[in-house]
């Protein structure tokens, strides 16, 4: 497990508020006559244990508390797939090799980062799921996990720009066809904003944008039917400003969805 | 239609006056509502004197004054009064607390009760008396049946200050050896001491053969504990202090209350004693209505 805001885990220290106040707390508190203080004391002895046993609750209740909302505030990022057995799914995977993807970043080429996402994406598949592999041309290529690892090796930087919201359109219909229980559409893209731009907006300002520096992206997306109807996430790592980067694609590809307001959308910087 | 003041809320009763007022109030009201006395004696003794008039017998004639002061008068007997009664009242300090300023301190609920029974006792011509105690006697005043026995009661209950602790068992103890003769001894007082010691002396009184009735008070806020989010108690007797949050221990309080009440009531049917639970907040003509 990793965290996006890992910086956040030091609110962690706060988990331990209720206990030092608990610890600390030296209130006088005021002081009333009252003559049955007999059948107080009964009544305490007799309850101690229970109240012992309900504060000791109350206080671990209020430290997690604490503690789940620091964690939440850290975004952590599980793996859905711990690698073992799971249910047969049917699993797009949509391979980003546009120009941009060539780009040589942290001393390789950005293209590579991809095709490792990929390999480990088809490393998860077992022989009861169905895989398709899509490139930036558009084509939809199935087979063996075998023969689409031999694409992903094979695959190169293209000179053809991957319009990354009609392909999520295409693979989620794809998936959605399939009798399978599972559902998954694998984005691995460096998110530039051209492929996340519409056609319209692409052609007014396409050629600005494309000229940016190319920038590592790496987005997951899963169509998960447990997360009805579609669930979507994104893994990104992204550059600067721009239409482009995580928020851009959380923003593109919610419109995928045939019901964005069921869509869960996970998108952040690195 | 005037309202009876024996079903009024008694603290509003108390602000109509002293515990005179209040008493005789409660008395009329209460006395127009009952059909017959409530009360069956058997005692038997010398009331008072009266002067003589024409057609009394002259046996009752008391020769006596006669010789002495060379007049005439009659001895009033047991045929009038068929009842010797006998009110014990805890002066302690618990007894002086009140759950908030707008009820009657247990005291004061106790001493306009008191007068009021005795009031009633008297006007059926029953002797009555007063003994009043915390950690000892404090005032005992012998039954009696004559004219200004009540406001002697009345003074009793006005001259005794509100006592220290409670060691009522002691104090009840000595009494037993006050109250020679049979009759009706009613204790009025909020139990706050220990059960088994002064059980043991009210089962004294009860062998003797006296009738027995025990008046326990309670103010309502005694029953039910509320009181700021957490907070000291101190026993105003020992002085004795419990720091409690009385939203958490509400439950398990009104359970060991309601089981104190429960034991005593036991305890008091076991031994042929009546056990009379009464609160603060209740009209005097109900709580008078329970020995009916």
């Amino acid at each position: 497990m990793s965290f996006l805001h890992p910086l956040a885990l030091l609110g962690l220290a706060a988990a331990a508020i209720p206990a030092l106040l608990h610890l600390l707390q030296r209130r006088i508190p005021p002081e009333l006559d009252f003559p049955p203080v007999r059948y107080l004391s009964a009544a305490e002895r007799e309850s101690a244990r229970r109240l012992k046993l309900r504060h000791l609750l109350l206080m671990i209740l209020r430290t997690a508390l604490i503690a789940v909302i620091v964690l939440a505030a850290a975004r952590p990022l599980i793996p859905l797939r711990g690698g073992g057995a799971h249910q047969p799914t049917a699993v797009v995977i949509i391979l980003d090799n546009s120009p941009s993807s060539g780009a040589v970043v942290s001393a390789g080429p950005v293209l590579d980062r991809l095709r490792v996402a990929a390999r480990s994406s088809l490393a998860r598949a077992t022989s009861a799921d169905r895989v398709w592999l899509m490139l930036c041309d558009g084509v939809l290529r199935g087979g063996t996990r075998e023969a689409l690892l031999a694409i992903i090796d094979s695959t190169h930087a293209g000179w053809q720009r991957l319009n990354l919201v009609d392909a999520v359109g295409r693979a989620a219909r794809i998936v959605d066809a399939q009798p399978l229980p599972g559902r998954e559409v694998h984005v691995l893209s460096d998110l530039q904003r051209t492929a996340l731009a519409s056609r319209r907006s692409q052609s007014r300002k396409g050629r600005r944008s494309s000229s940016s520096a190319a920038r590592p992206l790496l987005a997951v997306i899963f169509h998960n039917p447990c997360l009805s109807p579609f669930a979507l996430a994104a893994h990104g790592v992204t550059g600067e400003g721009g239409e482009g980067g995580a928020a851009g694609a959380e923003k593109s590809l919610r419109g995928v969805s045939r019901r964005p307001e069921a869509a869960v959308a996970r998108c952040g910087r690195r | 239609m005037a309202q009876r003041l024996d079903l009024l809320d008694p603290a509003e009763v108390a602000r109509l006056g002293g515990i005179e007022i209040v008493a005789e109030g409660v008395v009329e009201g209460f006395l127009a509502g009952v059909h017959r006395s409530p009360f069956r004696g058997f005692s038997v003794e010398f009331t008072e004197h009266r002067a003589y008039q024409a057609g009394d017998e002259l046996r009752y004639l008391d020769w006596r004054i006669l010789g002495r002061s060379d007049r005439l008068f009659v001895k009033q007997f047991e045929e009038e009064t068929n009842l010797r009664a006998m009110i014990l009242l805890d002066a302690s300090r618990s007894m002086a607390w009140q759950g908030t300023p707008e009820r009657l301190t247990k005291r004061a609920y106790a001493d306009r009760l008191a007068a009021a029974l005795a009031l009633i006792l008297l006007r059926q011509r029953d002797a009555t008396g007063l003994v009043t105690f915390d950690e000892q006697v404090r005032q005992v005043i012998p039954a009696r049946v004559k004219a200004g026995q009540w406001t002697r009661i009345v003074r009793g209950l006005l001259d005794t200050p509100d006592g220290r602790g409670t060691a009522a068992h002691a104090a009840l103890q000595r009494l037993t050896a006050l109250l020679a003769r049979r009759g009706m001894v009613v204790l009025v007082s909020d139990l706050l001491f220990d059960r088994e010691l002064a059980l043991a002396a009210l089962r004294y009184l009860r062998h003797r053969g006296h009738q027995v009735i025990v008046f326990h008070l309670m103010d309502p806020a005694e029953v039910k504990l509320t009181g700021p989010p957490e907070v000291r108690f101190r026993d105003p007797e020992s002085s004795v202090s419990v720091v409690v949050r009385p939203r958490e221990l509400a439950r398990a309080y009104a359970n060991t209350v309601q089981r104190e009440i429960a034991a005593w009531r036991k305890a008091c049917r076991r031994h042929g004693i009546s056990y009379h639970h009464v609160q603060t907040d209740m009209p005097f003509g109900l709580a008078l209505r329970l020995l009916t």
